[in-house]
């Protein structure tokens, strides 16, 4: 949805968008990896300090058939990786062996837990724009080429990525016919033709996976602008238990939002809780939640529910909807899957 | 900085333990600036007002004027757009509007871009200032309607006290997600008095307002804005928008805010004869001295 996004941007990313939380010195790999999970970034120094050897060898060790590790492990393994990356000084000699061992890990976390099928194809999608905003454009172009490859087959994420773009389209046309003289033309109709075809490719998509519930999520968006509520609703509804947090945060945010437009409020402040659970991060629902309760009279719980998360020193922000669509800030990406394999 | 006795206002606001804008049951007050020209009118009493809630005159209990404590809360711009000059100047202003503030006052910071950020903690003592706006840095987009909702929320609790909100801004919103009609509605319900400083040339409306929560909708679709939202919402609760076009003029414009705010008078009265739930219309008059009232257009009880 943001359009401004920076190489600067994506260098700081890991030190400004979310700072790393506080770290103890990790003794080994597995160490390093668990510190990560619970308590967030700091392990990159360390993680480049290990001789590559010893780093393929424990990653060797963590993929092994026989290997203890969950695929939560292994899946935030992947991320320090891309971390140890991205937040390198010398991201030409240390960017390369990184990201191949984050796929690597990845590669087992999909045999181990299939449904990080979705994790995998969201690193594969954001990875080549993080690594392109480094400077590491070959690396990019390898990954962006290895993803090609792997799901090349899978119609339905083909469907919803050109469904993206013409919602994005649609989105960006005025609701109304606002130009004027010899070259006006109907701004509205060219939103709704958008629409239309958009709807079209997410059917389909949805048709074909029924468990792309993303799809559904953009759907329904449509169907909200298009004031076709009960369709959005039931659309936002499947995408609630969707695998992936944001797409649950998303989802419980825009029902929430519709539900408090048809005066159910009750119903929309679960929703607006439900989507802070799955995004504690998430920035949004706190304000949403905050001004459903001040507007129903309950102030000391609307000024509650912004400290709680938002207004307070050192928050940590990382809000889905400014990596929605298709030109989605990529920061916000990379950090999304980050704060996604966090404990 | 002087120290006054506030032995004045504690006894204005003997009634107002509470310290919301309703106190009580029935008390309400009306932060009010009062201008000949641009001259602030100094030295009136509750005998020199005459205002109607509803229609219905009422009887004024109290009018305090510099001595209540003032709590600011400043709500600053720090998205792209600000970086550079922009940016020192606003922490010059911000760092001078401070220190011009008494012991009993009381200051918060927030700064926004994408995100809305406490900067700086509600604090009786200024010793954190220095520290809050070394953290400042400018990057992102601007969601303004949410730094104004959060600004106005996250409101000073300390009893007996005048609330003052600063918000900065270069620009027009771009990506909150509350609506701007939200936004407004929540100013008209508050006690708080919005003084803007908007600094740019074109106006623009985000269109995505006018028909969808603004999250959802896309916000590049901009039309000209007859009517700027800081305006609109320092109107909302009887404060004043300041347009400057160099950031050389912020110092200057925060100034005169702080000056401006501590002429303001602070009237209490208990509504009467009016129904005690909805939409209150508040009209503030001088009886017979000359000079022209500003104070919120109502209240929503």
């Amino acid at each position: 949805m943001r359009s401004y996004v920076s190489a600067a941007l994506i260098l700081l990313s890991a030190h400004v968008t979310v700072a790393p939380r506080a770290s103890a010195q990790p003794a080994s790999y597995r160490a390093l990896v668990q510190s990560y999970r619970e308590l967030g970034g700091a392990e990159t120094n360390a993680l480049r300090a290990m001789s590559r050897e010893a780093v393929a060898a424990a990653v060797d060790e963590a993929i092994s058939g026989g290997s203890s590790w969950a695929w939560e492990d292994l899946r935030a393994a992947a991320m320090l990786h891309c971390e140890a990356c991205v937040t390198a000084t010398d991201k030409g000699s240390t960017c390369e062996f990184q990201i191949m061992q984050a796929e690597r890990l990845l590669e087992r976390t999909m045999r181990l837990s299939p449904r990080q099928e979705d994790f995998a194809w969201r690193w594969y999608h954001v990875m080549p724009r993080v690594l392109d905003s480094v400077g590491q454009k070959s690396l990019a172009l390898g990954i962006e080429t290895q993803a090609a490859q792997k799901w090349h087959l899978d119609m339905a994420r083909a469907e919803y990525l050109q469904g993206l773009e013409l919602e994005s389209k649609g989105s960006h046309e005025p609701t109304a016919l606002t130009a004027v003289g010899p070259n006006a033309y109907d701004k509205a109709g060219a939103r709704a033709t958008h629409f239309v075809r958009a709807s079209e490719l997410f059917t389909t998509a949805l048709q074909r996976r029924p468990d792309l519930t993303v799809a559904a999520l953009h759907l329904g968006r449509i169907r909200m602008l298009e004031d076709k509520n009960e369709q959005a609703a039931a659309l936002f509804r499947s995408a609630l238990t969707d695998v992936d947090p944001s797409v649950r945060y998303l989802a419980a945010l825009f029902l929430g939002s519709l539900e408090e437009r048809e005066g159910r409020f009750d119903a929309a402040e679960k929703l607006y809780r439900d989507a802070m659970q799955s995004m504690p991060y998430g920035q949004s629902a706190p304000l949403a939640l905050s001004e459903l309760l001040s507007r129903t009279g309950r102030e000391a719980e609307a000024r509650s529910a912004l400290t709680a998360r938002v207004l307070r020193m050192n928050a940590q922000v990382v809000e889905p909807f400014w990596a929605y669509g298709p030109d989605g800030d990529t920061a916000t990406q990379f950090d999304l899957l980050r704060v996604e394999v966090w404990k | 900085m002087e120290v006054k006795p506030v032995v004045g206002a504690l006894i204005a606001l003997a009634a107002l333990q509470s310290a919301q804008f309703r106190a009580g049951v029935e008390a309400v007050r009306v932060d009010v600036l009062v201008v000949d020209g641009r001259k602030p009118v100094t030295g009136l009493t509750a005998d020199d007002f005459q205002l109607r809630d509803n229609g219905v005159v009422q009887r004024i209990d109290s009018v305090a004027i510099s001595d209540v404590p003032i709590s600011m809360m400043i709500a600053l711009d720090t998205s792209q757009s600000v970086a550079g000059h922009v940016l020192r100047e606003l922490k010059e202003g911000v760092s001078d509007a401070v220190a011009a503030l008494r012991p009993v006052d009381r200051a918060a910071l927030i700064s926004f871009s994408s995100d809305v950020r406490l900067t700086m903690d509600w604090a009786g003592t200024m010793e954190g200032v220095p520290n809050a706006l070394s953290r400042l840095r400018a990057g992102g987009s601007t969601s303004l309607w949410d730094a104004t909702f959060a600004a106005l929320t996250f409101s000073d609790d300390t009893p007996g006290i005048r609330r003052l909100v600063l918000i900065f801004s270069d620009g027009d919103d771009t990506s909150s997600w509350l609506p701007r009609d939200a936004v407004r509605e929540k100013a008209r319900r508050t006690d708080a008095v919005i003084y803007g400083v908007e600094m740019r040339d074109v106006y623009t409306r985000n269109i995505s307002a006018l028909h969808n929560r603004s999250g959802i909708e896309s916000f590049n679709n901009v039309l000209p804005d007859d009517s700027p939202f800081l305006e609109e919402v320092a109107d909302a609760t009887g404060g004043s928008r300041f347009r400057i076009t160099d950031a050389a003029d912020l110092r200057k414009a925060f100034s005169r805010i702080l000056i401006e705010f501590r002429t303001r008078y602070l009237i209490t009265y208990t509504a009467q004869g009016v129904d005690q739930t909805g939409w209150h219309a508040l009209d503030v008059k001088l009886k017979t001295k000359h000079g022209k009232v500003t104070a919120r257009r109502g209240y929503m009880r």
